[in-house]
């Protein structure tokens, strides 16, 4: 019944308004508050558009037909296609759209692949930057916001999201923290790939480096009380040298710390809560017992902190330099004993 | 024809060409692994077949100690000459005066080497420097060997302990025979390329007489060596 009034609609006011003022004349439906189709399961879609929507985003000069350039006639009698960005947004467009590499990057990423692939549950540009609401990435109330973020990704990614909701970054996140990671500082954005892939910020041999881009930057982690020693730390353990040579099973960060469930160590949920780490090393040593928690993970002989380690460095310290030293002037002496006795022969 | 004393017997010669090749290969493997964040020690672990067979190598060469560390025990306790060798590298009260003699010796206030018996307290020192090393590097090895099993024995801290002692000491151990043993053996005037004994097992009269005053006139004694 709504579409024969639609219909009726357009018939009476006739073409000559659309050419004239065409934003006007979409907002004559769009712009109603209960404006909405019943798909035949009973769905309900909205498909109100709130006029400031547009008049607020990067678009605010555009008008509707330049994206839904397939509604030749108002009203439309087909469901417009869903919107392609690249009509406008690639390397050397005429219109002003942003030049950049990310286009390109998308069709390359596990996303734009399987989208490209035909997987209509696939994000395509406006799933994550919003459609008539885009803006700014940055901007106070961007979909992808620092604060947002993780929620866009959540609608799709939603047990994934509740751990991170859970997790020391996404607690601290919520609280409106700027430094801790949300999810594309370490999945990536555009480029973002499946941790399969061995290019993946997240493969398993790129997790020490991924983590050490905020974990080894003092300036970053040292007002929360987190060494930014750790990340070296690991590298020189069994478990980072052999995951730098190459071993595809040896412990990365997230193999003891979790990667979205992390909780900071004195958290009795944490996977390195002294109490939990007989379980945690036991996923790959299953004869794991309490004696495993006894001793720091991350030790650093040059450091006070390690303990009896740290003097048992410096005596070997000593006496490595010490025994060199009477190594030498033993050398020296003989040399120049030799010397005399030559001379006197 | 210069007369010949026989300085080391086939046993020991044999027993020292095996420590040291195992000793060369454990310090390679050793050390390119301390050394795996330098360009140097990636190269050598390329060179040693990648981390994995780096340790096979590593491990092989232990057992190849290990084995010499076990025969040198019988051999001493057991062997007669084996007795003799440890008798020789006894430390005496004599050495201390004898360190003297040889820093006066050394200074130019003394004509003569001080008279050291069979062997000189650097040598005896470096005896037992390598017997004390090498059951350092063995024991501390072999906890490492069984890794991870270790850590449910004993707290972890123990166990990175143990990981400390063995490659810090293995550094020293490898400097020690760099600087010094290969100094006095291969590079010291009149040794180079190096004193063949190791391999003949035998010096000749006048350099007994010259270096080991006091064994040239016990074996004139027993009559093992003519004037």
């Amino acid at each position: 019944m709504r579409r024969f009034w639609l219909l009726a609609f357009a018939a009476a006011f006739g073409t000559a308004i659309v050419q004239a003022a065409p934003v006007q004349k979409c907002d004559l439906c769009h712009a109603k508050p209960g404006f909405k189709k019943v798909l035949p399961d009973k769905h309900v879609v909205s498909l109100y558009v709130p006029p400031d929507s547009l008049a607020n985003s990067v678009h605010r000069r555009r008008e509707c037909g330049d994206c839904h350039r397939d509604v030749t006639e108002i009203p439309h009698k087909q469901n417009p296609q869903r919107v392609d960005c690249t009509t406008c947004h690639y390397i050397g467009n005429l219109v002003g759209a942003p030049e950049t590499a990310i286009y390109e990057q998308y069709r390359e990423s596990v996303h734009g692949r399987a989208a490209l692939a035909g997987n209509t549950k696939a994000p395509r540009c406006q799933d994550c930057h919003g459609a008539h609401d885009v803006r700014v990435p940055n901007a106070e109330g961007s979909s992808l916001s620092k604060k947002n973020l993780a929620h866009s990704c959540g609608r799709c990614h939603v047990t994934v999201y509740a751990k991170f909701a859970m997790s020391v970054h996404g607690k601290l996140l919520e609280q409106g923290n700027p430094n801790v990671p949300t999810c594309t500082d370490c999945h990536g954005e555009h480029t973002i790939e499946s941790p399969e892939e061995p290019s993946s910020s997240v493969f398993a041999a790129n997790i020490p480096n991924t983590c050490s881009r905020c974990h080894a930057a003092e300036a970053i982690v040292a007002k929360y009380g987190v060494s930014p020693e750790q990340v070296n730390t690991y590298k020189e353990s069994f478990h980072g040298i052999a995951t730098t040579f190459g071993s595809k099973t040896a412990a990365n960060c997230s193999s003891c710390h979790g990667a979205h469930e992390i909780l900071p160590p004195n958290d009795p949920d944490s996977w390195i809560y002294p109490a939990n780490i007989p379980k945690t090393c036991g996923k790959c040593h299953p004869e794991a017992n309490a004696n495993w928690a006894k001793g720091k993970i991350h030790v650093d002989a040059s450091k006070k902190d390690a303990g009896i380690i740290y003097y048992v460095a410096n005596f070997f310290k000593w006496l490595t330099l010490l025994t060199l030293t009477g190594l030498a002037i033993n050398i020296v002496l003989d040399l120049y004993r030799r010397v005399r006795g030559h001379r006197k022969a | 024809m210069p007369q010949w004393i026989q300085r080391f017997t086939l046993s020991q010669r044999i027993q020292h060409i095996l420590l040291f090749l195992s000793l060369l290969v454990l310090a390679l493997t050793g050390l390119s692994l301390m050394f795996h964040d330098t360009a140097l020690g990636q190269f050598m672990i390329r060179l040693e077949g990648g981390l994995e067979a780096r340790g096979r190598i590593h491990r092989w060469s232990a057992v190849v100690l290990i084995a010499v560390a076990i025969y040198h025990h019988f051999s001493i306790l057991f062997a007669v000459r084996g007795q003799k060798l440890v008798r020789d590298f006894m430390l005496q009260r004599a050495d201390l005066k004898k360190v003297i003699q040889s820093l006066k010796y050394i200074s130019g206030k003394r004509e003569q080497h001080p008279d050291w018996g069979k062997f000189s307290l650097f040598q005896k020192l470096q005896y037992f420097g390598v017997i004390l090393g090498v059951a350092t590097m063995i024991f501390t090895g072999l906890i490492l060997w069984i890794g991870p099993a270790a850590i449910g024995l004993v707290p972890k801290w123990l166990v990175d302990m143990t990981l400390l002692v063995h490659g810090r000491e293995g550094l020293l151990i490898f400097l020690i025979l760099l600087f010094w043993h290969l100094y006095n053996v291969h590079l010291a005037p009149g040794n180079f390329p190096m004193n063949m004994s190791w391999i003949t097992g035998r010096i000749t009269a006048d350099e007994c007489r010259e270096l080991y005053p006091g064994e040239y006139r016990r074996l004139l004694e027993t009559g093992e060596i003519k004037e």
